[in-house]
């Protein structure tokens, strides 16, 4: 069993509000604070596999009527919306002025941009973009006391207070539920190339992989793509490294010279693809969020390749597509779920010895796998001051409880 | 910490404006030319002047607004951009725009950016640094309010500022040795804070808050909102040991603050 919009995990209420302002948002959630009820925030209801299943769920409260862009001056290069708007509307109204948020998650049509913020979802342009937490520069949120309150500002520099910014972003609306968001954003750049390198030794594609990030070329993303997610995305079943650049076009040409020619350096093959090649990328990253399981692993960068292996042979039997964000050390596996949790256990295991904070997250997975194995992982040293801080800003545990890291 | 490697190339330009009007409708033309530069430097007439009677560096003191701009990246995208900024430039009223040649060159436009505050230093016996941060767009009115709060205050102010990111350094020229002039100073700084305030900016761009700016916080949190981040205070250190009293407004001083000049936000 997995979750849709109106339960998590098997844990479901018929109760749900969907306020039309933030302090209607605000007023609901307090009322369900003080009746000692439990709230799930709830956007798009595109990302509720992810975390343990909550413990309790009284009332669900939708984001989605909040979907205004409240202010935006393309000249200040920023943009403030409101929680509920759609991350592919938001892109849309920022393409007609040639700009966009650099954030590429693996986002179904669905997505708000609160959700993605609370799950902290990235792609493959947080190698030259960062992620949420690069991109976010102020967040108003909506407390299980009633009141509203924010953080940061609408402008691009700004230290003024504690950067809570960071502390929502990921923190899956267990101390706040997202109202409004101000991003910083980019120009599209005037040009974009893909260019895609087959190899068919391992070592090959790290080493071609060492070579750029330590050069001054300067994609916008390192990808790599295991068989499987390969032949999904129409490309040739083999282990392929993808480069994505952007720029002026003469520099977008230089790069491309300069990639194909490493890639050859390397051993490796350049292989010819049609101008769509990047969007069928991501609809394989995006189709593969409905498979039974997805797992993040986070490893060194130098150990990206060895990742995407380990991923690749622990879940041979259960058809795995796995790609990985090469540069950041960041890799994905898509598959059928395993028979048993033993799998998961050991494949985490693997995973951790690539380095002192190398994790493996269980982002989805049957509800019956996730009695077996936390999510999660081990928190770690610092769940204690997690623990503090939901007390101080959730002291009922009335948001999303038991979903969160250590049972928070 | 993240590393990357360094830049391929680095250019610099300084462009030459009769006004801070024009200098920052060039800024808003390379941005919405898809130009994010790696750095975008201005300088107003007072800072011109005393750069230029210390350390010469190039800048004509004739000019109202100098704009130092830098592009970085691969060659090629240097090439292209550094072109398009200095176009951007003369579409916008530039006097005069000069790309620095070599190294030694782009060092010396550098240097008097560098210098500013030594070379404004040079003309007063005390300044007084204020820092601040506006939306890009809001640049050209919150300089001319500074210009009034000049006037007004009787403090000659210098500015150089990072106008890519909207962040200002006014530089308030004052005597310590005046009785009475620290506490007006300290006025005019404040009310700078409440023009950045006001424009939707904020209270620091890079510099933090401290005991100068505690009290002014309420300019741009309401009440809980300074509450929610002492929850987050008292659970990271319960026991109120880390730097006590440097950022948080103290009761008293504050509304006393506002109630002389008015307008907090829900406090």
């Amino acid at each position: 069993m997995t979750s849709t919009a109106s339960e998590t995990d098997g844990v479901a209420t018929a109760n749900r509000v969907a306020p039309a302002s933030r302090e209607e948002l605000a007023e609901a959630l307090h009322g369900a604070d003080q009746r000692g009820e439990a709230v799930a925030p709830v956007g798009g209801g595109t990302q509720l596999d992810l975390g343990m299943p909550p413990t309790r769920l009284d009332l669900i409260i939708e984001t989605t009527r909040l979907d205004k862009v409240v202010e935006y001056e393309p000249a200040d290069l920023t943009v403030t919306v409101e929680a509920g708007l759609l991350f592919a509307e938001l892109q849309k109204r920022l393409a007609e002025q040639g700009q966009f948020l650099a954030l590429d998650p693996p986002a179904a049509p669905g997505a708000t941009l609160g959700g993605l913020m609370a799950t902290n979802a990235s792609g493959p342009l947080r190698f030259a973009y960062g992620t949420a937490r690069d991109l976010v520069i102020g967040t108003r949120v909506a407390n299980p006391d009633g009141t509203v309150t924010h953080a940061g500002g609408r402008v691009v520099k700004n230290v003024a207070g504690y950067d809570l910014n960071k502390l929502y972003i990921g923190s899956l609306g267990t101390l706040g539920i997202i109202v409004e968001l101000s991003f910083k954003l980019a120009p599209i750049p005037p040009a974009t190339n893909t260019i895609v390198g087959q190899f068919a030794d391992v070592n090959a594609a790290r080493a071609i992989i060492n070579a750029v990030v330590q050069s001054p070329l300067s994609p916008m993303a390192i990808e790599l793509v295991g068989p499987r997610a390969a032949s999904a995305a129409a490309l040739p079943e083999a282990m392929l490294v993808v480069f994505r650049v952007g720029g002026y076009p003469q520099a977008v040409e230089r790069q491309v010279r300069d990639l194909s020619a490493l890639v050859t350096q390397h051993g490796g093959q350049r292989v010819e693809t049609s101008d769509t090649v990047w969007d069928d990328l991501t609809g394989m990253r995006i189709a593969a969020q409905s498979r039974d399981v997805v797992v993040k692993a986070a490893v060194p960068l130098v150990e990206s390749t060895r990742v995407v292996e380990i991923l690749e042979r622990r879940l041979a039997a259960s058809d795995p597509v796995v790609w990985a964000h090469a540069g950041n050390g960041v890799a994905y596996a898509a598959c059928h779920a395993p028979s048993d949790s033993t799998v998961l256990r050991e494949l985490r295991a693997e995973v951790a010895a690539l380095g002192a904070n190398a994790s493996l997250v269980i982002q989805r997975c049957p509800t019956s796998l996730k009695r077996a194995v936390d999510v999660w992982g081990d928190p770690g040293s610092s769940v204690a001051l997690m623990r503090a801080l939901k007390a101080k800003l959730d002291p009922n545990n009335t948001l999303n409880p038991g979903r969160y890291v250590g049972g928070i | 910490m993240r590393l990357v490697p360094i830049n391929e190339t680095v250019k610099t330009i300084l462009a030459v404006f009769p006004n801070l009007e024009d200098a920052s409708s060039a800024v808003a033309g390379m941005i919405a030319q898809r130009i994010v530069p790696a750095a975008i430097e201005m300088m107003d007439n007072l800072t011109i002047r005393a750069i230029e009677s210390r350390m010469p560096s190039g800048y004509p003191v004739e000019a109202e607004g100098v704009v130092l701009i830098e592009v970085d990246g691969l060659r090629e995208e240097v090439e292209a951009q550094s072109a398009a900024v200095q176009q951007v430039c003369h579409d916008n009223g530039a006097l005069s725009v000069r790309l620095a040649r070599d190294e030694a060159e782009r060092a010396a436009l550098w240097a008097g950016r560098k210098g500013a505050f030594a070379a404004i230093g040079r003309l007063t016996p005390d300044y007084y640094t204020v820092d601040g941060v506006v939306p890009r767009t809001k640049l050209p009115a919150t300089l001319a309010r500074i210009q009034e709060i000049s006037r007004e205050s009787g403090f000659r102010i210098a500015n150089v500022f990072h106008a890519g990111d909207g962040n200002l350094h006014p530089l308030i020229m004052w005597d310590s040795d005046v009785p009475g002039a620290e506490e007006k100073v300290i006025d005019a700084g404040a009310e700078i804070m409440r023009v950045c305030a006001a424009a939707g900016g904020s209270l620091s761009g890079e510099h933090g808050i401290g005991m100068e700016k505690k009290d002014l916080m309420p300019l741009i949190f309401s009440r809980d909102d300074v509450a929610q981040m002492l929850k987050i205070k008292s659970a990271m250190d319960p026991g109120g040991l880390c730097n006590p009293g440097k950022m948080f407004p103290t009761a008293g001083r504050c509304l006393e603050l506002f109630a002389r000049r008015g307008r907090a936000v829900g406090w």
